[in-house]
Order: C-alpha cells, then sequence, then structure tokens
C-alpha cells in the first residue's frame, strides 16, 4: 500500500461543504483550508456594472408591466412569460447574492493522513445527490444536491422542491394573466389555459405524490427493519409527469413567438416607463 | 402578413424636450422581453468550479473554453424550458450554507482561519480539494479522541459521544481484518442482479449475517431464498454464524438487496465508474492533462469501504436514513474518492 511512488501526486478529493466538515472532524485534513476573503472576492467573477445594468433592466421591465397591468393596456402574451421570469430572476439573485459567480480554479489543500474504511463511508454519506444523473465527474457537478438540512426524516430534496413548487406557482400565476387574451385560434387559447394550469399544478403533484409514498415506506421500513426495498418512486409516473410538463413548457414558449402576428392594436400603445432608462 | 408603418408627428424646431412616442413596434416588444430572458436565465447562472486541467497549446485551451462556454449555454436552456430548476436550486444551497453554518463557526474559531458564508458555497461549488501526497501520514489505526479538536456537534438524536465512537473504531479495525478475508476467499461468486433476488425476502427482517456465511459460495440467489421466513434457513444461518468469529458483532445488518448491490459493485459491475474513467480519458487528450493520478492506498480503503459497509457505520440519524434511502448514489460518491484510473 501507501501511495505510488512514480506518482508523487497522489489523487485529489473535491468534498463540498458538509463532506469538508466531515473530513475536518476525522482528521483528514488538520485544519480547515485558509482562503482570505480577499482571495475568495478575487475567485468571483461578478461585475459590479453588468450586475447593475443587468437589476436596472430586470426592474424596468416590471414597472414597466405594472403600469400596463394597471392601466388595462393590453400586452402580449411574451411579455406575461418574461414577466414571470424576471419575478423568479429577481428572487433567485436575492438568494445568491453570497455566492461566488464562476470561480474557475480550486484550492488545493495537502490532506494530513489517509482515511479508514470506516471514515471514507462517513465522508462518502456526506457527499451531495445528484438530481438526475449520477455523479460521473470529479469535480462537483451542476446537478449536485448539497446536504441541506439536519433532520434525518427530511428527503435530500425537500429544500430543492420547496423552490420549485414557489417557483411554478408564481409561474403557473403570472401565466394565467394571459386567460382571456387574443390568440391566432380559439384552440390554442385553450391549449395556453390548459397549459398554465398544468405549469402550476403537475410537479407540486409529482413532489407530493413522492413525499407521500416516502413517507409511507419509512413507516413500513421502519417496523421491519428497513428489510424492504426503497423503490425510488422517480419511475414511469414521474417521467410522465414530467414529460406532460416539458410539453406544456414547450409550448407555452413556443405559443409566446407565434401569438405575436395577431396582437390587439392596444398592445402596441405604451406608457410613461417608455421614458425610464433601459435598453432594447 | 400585414405590415404597419408608423409615423409620428416631429415637433417644432426649438422644441426643449421631446417625450418617447406613445407606441412601440413588435420588434421593441421583441427585444425588451429577450434582453430580460437572456439576463434572467444567463446572468443568474452560478456554475460550479468546472474540470481543471493543463492545456498544452492553443488548441487545447481554445477546447477548454469553448466546453466550457457550452456548459453555460447548456444550463442557460434548461433555464428557459424549466425556470424553476434555478430557484429551487438557490433555495437548496441557501439552505445547504446556513444548515452548517454553526458548525463551520465552531472550526473556524479553533483552526484560526476566515470563514464565511460565501467559504461554504464556495466549497459546495467544489473549490477546496484536498491532495494526498507523499507527505500524507497512512490511516490512523486507531481512532485516538484528540484534546484540541471540538467535538462535532450533531444536534441530531442517536449521536454517539467520542468515547463510544472510540469504542467503535476499534470493532471496525476487526471487521476490516474480516473484510480482506472476505476478499481473498471470495473471488468466485457471480455477481447477480439486485433486484432479483431482493424480491424473495420482501416483508423479512434479515437477522445478522456473519460474514463467514457470506463467504461460502453458494449462489446468491439461494443464499437469499435461504435467508427467507423459513425456520430452516435460519437455523442453517445460525450454525454458519457460530464456527464463524465467535460471535463477534458483525456488520451485515443491511437487507440482502443491498448486500448484493454492494457485492456486485465491488466485483467491478459499475458501469458509470467506468465512464467516469473514459471521461477523464477522454478530456484529458481534448483539454489537457487532468492533475488526477492514481492512489493505491485510496482504492484499497474503497473496496474495503464497499465490503464492510453497514448501518452501524453511519453515527447520526441523518447518515443512516440517508444511507438507507440512497445508497446508490453513495457508492457513486465513493468511487469519485477513490480513484480508479491511471494514464
Amino acid at each position: 500500500m501507501g501511495p505510488h511512488p512514480a506518482r508523487p501526486q497522489g489523487d485529489l478529493w473535491i468534498l463540498d461543504a458538509h463532506q469538508l466538515l466531515v473530513a475536518r472532524e476525522l482528521g483528514i485534513i488538520e485544519n480547515l483550508p485558509k482562503l482570505s476573503n480577499d482571495e475568495l472576492d478575487d475567485k468571483n467573477k461578478e461585475d459590479a456594472l453588468f450586475k447593475v445594468l443587468a437589476l436596472g433592466q430586470v426592474i424596468w421591465f416590471l414597472v414597466q408591466m405594472g403600469t400596463r397591468l394597471s392601466y388595462h393596456l393590453l400586452t402580449s402574451q411574451l411579455e406575461i412569460v418574461v414577466f414571470s421570469f424576471a419575478i423568479c430572476t429577481a428572487l433567485t439573485y436575492g438568494l445568491l447574492l453570497d455566492k461566488p459567480k464562476d470561480a474557475s480554479t480550486s484550492v488545493i489543500v495537502s490532506a494530513a493522513r489517509y482515511p479508514t474504511p470506516e471514515k471514507m463511508i462517513r465522508i462518502a454519506i456526506a457527499g451531495p445527490g445528484t438530481f438526475g444523473l449520477f455523479r460521473r465527474s470529479i469535480w462537483i457537478p451542476n446537478n449536485a444536491i448539497h446536504s441541506d438540512s439536519k433532520r434525518p426524516m427530511v428527503g435530500p430534496m425537500a429544500k430543492m422542491n420547496q423552490g420549485v413548487v414557489l417557483a411554478l406557482v408564481i409561474f403557473g400565476a403570472v401565466h394565467c394573466v394571459a386567460w382571456d387574451f387574443i390568440f391566432p385560434t380559439q384552440v390554442e387559447k385553450v391549449l395556453w389555459r390548459v397549459c398554465s394550469l398544468a405549469t402550476i399544478v403537475v410537479i407540486p403533484l409529482c413532489v407530493g405524490i413522492n413525499l407521500f409514498i416516502s413517507m409511507i415506506w419509512t413507516r413500513v421500513a421502519k417496523r421491519e427493519g428497513f428489510s424492504i426495498k426503497y423503490k425510488d418512486t422517480e419511475g414511469v409516473f414521474n417521467f410522465t409527469l414530467s414529460f406532460v410538463f416539458v410539453v406544456c413548457r414547450l409550448f407555452i414558449i413556443v405559443e409566446m413567438f407565434r401569438s405575436f402576428v395577431t396582437l390587439p392594436s392596444g398592445t402596441f400603445r405604451t406608457t410613461w416607463s417608455a421614458n425610464l432608462p433601459h435598453l432594447g | 402578413m400585414t405590415v404597419f408603418h408608423s409615423n409620428c408627428t416631429l415637433p417644432p424646431d426649438g422644441t426643449g424636450f421631446v417625450l418617447s412616442p406613445n407606441a412601440r413596434g413588435t420588434l421593441d416588444i421583441l427585444w425588451s422581453c429577450l434582453s430580460i430572458l437572456v439576463l434572467s436565465t444567463w446572468s443568474i447562472l452560478h456554475l460550479n468550479v468546472p474540470t481543471q486541467s493543463t492545456p498544452s497549446g492553443k488548441t487545447q485551451n481554445y477546447k477548454r473554453k469553448a466546453i466550457r462556454f457550452l456548459a453555460k449555454l447548456q444550463w442557460m436552456a434548461v433555464n428557459v424550458v424549466a425556470p424553476e430548476w434555478a430557484l429551487g436550486k438557490a433555495w437548496s444551497d441557501y439552505r445547504s450554507v446556513s444548515t452548517f453554518e454553526e458548525e463551520f463557526d465552531v472550526f473556524r474559531k479553533v483552526d484560526e482561519v476566515p470563514w464565511s458564508r460565501a467559504h461554504t458555497y464556495f466549497a459546495n461549488m467544489g473549490g477546496f480539494a484536498i491532495r494526498f501526497t507523499a507527505e500524507t501520514h497512512q490511516a490512523e489505526e486507531e481512532l485516538e479522541p484528540n484534546a484540541s479538536d471540538p467535538t462535532y456537534n450533531d444536534t441530531t438524536p442517536g449521536n454517539q459521544g467520542t468515547n463510544k465512537s472510540h469504542e467503535m473504531s476499534r470493532t471496525q479495525n476487526h471487521t476490516t481484518v474480516v473484510g480482506e478475508n472476505y476478499a481473498s476467499k471470495n473471488k468466485t461468486v457471480t455477481s447477480a442482479d439486485p433486484d432479483a433476488i431482493a424480491l424473495p425476502t420482501i416483508s423479512t427482517r434479515i437477522p445478522r449475517m456473519s460474514s463467514s456465511h457470506q463467504s461460502c459460495s453458494e449462489d446468491p440467489q439461494l443464499r437469499a431464498i435461504g435467508l427467507g421466513p423459513t425456520s430452516g434457513g435460519a437455523e442453517k444461518l445460525g450454525s454458519r454464524t457460530d464456527d464463524g468469529e465467535n460471535g463477534e458483532p458483525r456488520q451485515q445488518e443491511l437487507p440482502v438487496y443491498m448486500q448484493a448491490y454492494f457485492h456486485s459493485v465491488s466485483q467491478g459491475g459499475l458501469v458509470s465508474a467506468e465512464s467516469l474513467e473514459r471521461s477523464i480519458e477522454n478530456s484529458s487528450r481534448s483539454i489537457g492533462i487532468i492533475d488526477w493520478t492514481a492512489n493505491d492506498t485510496n482504492i484499497h480503503t474503497v473496496k474495503k469501504a464497499l465490503e464492510i459497509v453497514a448501518p452501524e457505520h453511519f453515527k447520526t440519524e441523518l447518515e443512516k436514513h440517508r444511507f438507507l434511502q440512497s445508497y446508490t448514489s453513495w457508492v457513486h460518491i465513493l468511487h469519485v474518492l477513490k480513484e480508479i484510473c491511471g494514464f
């Protein structure tokens, strides 16, 4: 055993925050990695000007939509969809204020000692789960979901689900503003309504049913000493609902551009917000 | 399609200030909307640290740039079709950082290092890498509780104290040795589909199963049936346990479907481990050498970990729960800790 003499570099572990804590606790590393706040700031590629411009544009759009809706001026379907994006973006921006953007190098720390198999087992269980594909890279993939709760009964996806459900309710509700808009054909109008409702309902339904099943499983399995196989409910059922959801989303994306050719004349009126500074 | 040319009246010469026209064109709507759409799907991307490499020459450098750009484009497309992903992920990340704030605060003071929320975010992005070098000490035989170390305070019930974990590590060391025996004896067992053999044992609590029993070169499928509720099977199991390691506590409290899964994985049945190896090789060809090399010690440790894994290794309820729910994910993370390929 021991590190291979011909390969003095040894190997590399990319640990997430929870794993780093466990590694520190178990003595794999002697100290938490030292990285000054300034050095970390330097890794952050966030550009203040760009952020101000982006935020300004989003705020301008929100003001513009607000005035249009309050004056009962007609709007295009595209604007309605983009309006829902803008609301979610504003919320996301708020949540990500502390997160460094586009850091492209890792800080490398030397390990103090090799782990025993028992330690390895615990470090691995602290690691991030993935949404969709399993982890296949050494670096942390972008679909990683980190541990976000210390309560054992809360599933690893709980917080993710909360955010998703909130976003979808905002999204679908805003889409419903276009309930009585003018569409190229009557069929499209009905489809728009169906898809808007599906946006709200489908994924929360999926999440709800999965939670219910896993709750039942936990209860039964606790009694049976976990000898029953936990069937991930991400089976045919989830696939079908996700498929329905994606089709609905795609329809709305196509329809928001298609309805552009039949905009009523009121849509082309502007409000005082046209005088505010904005791009495009 | 009819096209309308709007024609506003111009103000007379000498007008001090002209307000914007009270009409807009189709394209005005389009551009303002597209700018928002791009901003909300591109600029909110906070992607993780990408794979590090050392490109040799211009081609590899440009390729790497292109790959990183395409990754951003790909996640932008995800945001267009499923914008709720961005908010869900942001909320999950936010909560994740808050969850460990207390623990990091304890270690920050002890280790005297700067640590902020941004640091935790950076860790979750893959910003901290641990490198095993020639100077790295061997694994400790026994975990000595270090007086200078703050106890990692887990608020979950079922957390064991330091003394207990000291005791546990001793028993674990014993099982390590057993695991080694098992590995050498048990080379001929065929790996089976875990689903197939999980079926006959549903709703039975699997009794403690000694490693000596597991090392018998019986067909796993038959073994699984033998573990069923019938008394004959149980007696058979009992007799096997006795001629084993003198009734030492064993780690096999796992359901049979999990044991079978781990068994097949430790025999090299994990497809994605191979694809990890392949993808590393491929990307080192296109974007330059990835500084990640074979480490025999860790390979060995992972193999052992797969052999001895049991619920009792997990010190908190949280860890236990997570293991039982997503053991396949655990195996994948474990395989990243190991180093599978060498080029």
